[in-house]
């Protein structure tokens, strides 16, 4: 019985021990599809880059700036991303900074990292945020106020958007 | 003769009012008070020690109790103005004769050991406890102590904070540019230790006024009685856009905005009669922020 013990110890030891095999990455995610159709604004938050960076309190360190200003809600916003590569966003009373209308395309159609936005010339780079909720109708932009001397990030907006039905 | 003695008196006293502070260049920028490999250069152009070849720094922070000088200020256990150490001679800039540096790190002989001070925690001794270093005060000197720049923190250095602390009047974020959206705090817990009247805990609506200025000090666009809302136990709070405050006059814009003042207001009701109590003006400098 003892050396039957022993036997599957070893065994089992060793199926252990085996190497899983890797499983491959995938193909890339498509996300320009994913990010086609309307996208409303749900929160803006405010961080201080600083702040965080020291633990500083929760109150010190970040603001929900949603509800801030009564007659200019942040929840007025929304942009629409079409098929064809064009975009609109509707700013409502918001205070929200972007360009109203234009072409829009991925800097990188693999691994996005920005939305950029033109019209006429004028070209506007919104940061995206984490993409893993982008399939649950999720994404967040970001927008980064930066030192120029350190190229410190010092302030960061989030913007979270949701997927309009 | 006389006139002309009067004259040279007059003429001593009108340079003494007007001399200027040194001006001060940090390197990085923005430092706290653990940052290293840190340059200050003080440009002495016009100020009482310019032409003193040998010129020293006696630096203090207000946060620490005595001593608080820096430790390159004195060799034994507290600074004399009378006897300062040889180590707060500041360094010539080379080709920059009215220039004078101090580079982090720096090693110096205290009380005949070699010490090594690698950030402003060590130079002011609190490596422990930097956090207590907010700003420091400082005037250029010479030697004798006869001659010397402007002292009671007319000459300071604001570091960046390792810790949170509260005050009577801060913003978030700490640090903002004149595009960001602004919050400016008020906390009655710290009234005291700002100063202010004590008749503003009894205030019951605070409203804030707000004034968008340009470098010279000049009024841009001025708002008042915005609603502060209140916040934590004793705090209120009010939220703005400098660029959509108010209306610009023409010829303005926000990119003309260096700064703004702040000021809190509420109504004391004693029996039938009303009285507005205010609080003191405080400014804030808007940062350049790409």
């Amino acid at each position: 019985m003892k050396k039957i013990l022993i036997f599957l110890s070893i065994a089992l030891y060793m199926v252990s021990c085996q190497s899983d095999s890797i499983p491959g990455i995938g193909e890339p995610r498509e996300y320009r599809p994913l990010l086609v159709g309307s996208w409303n604004l749900v929160k803006l938050t405010q961080i201080d880059a600083d702040a965080e960076s020291k633990s500083f309190p929760g109150f010190a360190t970040s603001k929900d700036l949603t509800n801030v200003f009564p007659n200019h809600l942040y929840t007025d916003f929304s942009i629409t991303f079409n098929g064809d590569g064009t975009f609109t966003t509707s700013l409502g009373n918001s205070y929200v900074n972007m360009l109203s209308s234009g072409n829009w395309a991925l800097n990188d159609p693999d691994f996005p990292s920005a939305i950029v936005l033109s019209n006429e010339g004028v070209i506007q780079e919104i940061g995206l945020g984490s993409l893993s909720a982008i399939v649950l109708g999720k994404v967040e932009f970001k927008e980064e106020k930066k030192h120029p001397d350190t190229g410190k990030v010092k302030i960061r907006y989030i913007y979270s958007l949701e997927k309009a039905e | 003769m006389k006139k002309a003695i009067i004259f040279f008196i007059v003429l001593l006293v009108g340079m003494r009012v007007y001399s200027q502070l040194p001006t001060v260049t940090i390197t990085p920028s923005e430092i706290d008070a653990l940052t290293e490999n840190v340059t200050i250069v003080f440009d002495v152009t016009g100020t009482d020690v310019e032409g003193v070849t040998d010129i020293y720094i006696w630096a203090w922070c207000p946060q620490l109790p005595d001593p608080s000088q820096i430790l390159l200020d004195y060799d034994q256990s507290s600074a004399s103005w009378g006897s300062i150490s040889e180590n707060a001679k500041l360094m010539p800039v080379e080709g920059q004769p009215n220039k004078r540096k101090i580079e982090l790190p720096m090693t110096v002989t205290r009380a005949g050991v070699e010490v090594t001070f690698r950030n402003m925690a060590e130079l002011f001794g609190v490596a422990e406890t930097p956090g207590k270093i907010k700003e420091i005060g400082f005037l250029l000197r010479s030697q004798d102590g006869y001659i010397q720049t402007p002292g009671d923190m007319k000459s300071k250095i604001t570091l960046l904070p390792l810790e949170f602390s509260e005050s009577f009047m801060r913003t978030f974020p700490s640090k903002v540019s004149n595009t960001d959206v602004v919050t400016v705090y008020l906390n009655l817990n710290k009234l005291s230790e700002a100063g202010e009247q004590e008749q503003l805990l009894v205030v019951s609506d605070f409203e804030a006024e707000i004034i968008l200025q340009d470098l010279d000090g000049n009024d841009i666009v001025t708002v008042g009685e915005l609603v502060m809302t209140p916040e934590r136990e004793g705090e209120y709070s009010v939220t703005f856009s400098p660029n959509f405050l108010g209306e610009f006059p023409e010829g303005k814009t926000i990119n003309d905005v260096t700064k703004f003042t702040v000021k809190f207001s509420g109504d004391l009701i004693s029996g039938d009669s009303v009285i507005t109590t205010e609080s003191n003006v405080y400014e804030v400098e808007f940062q350049e922020y790409e």
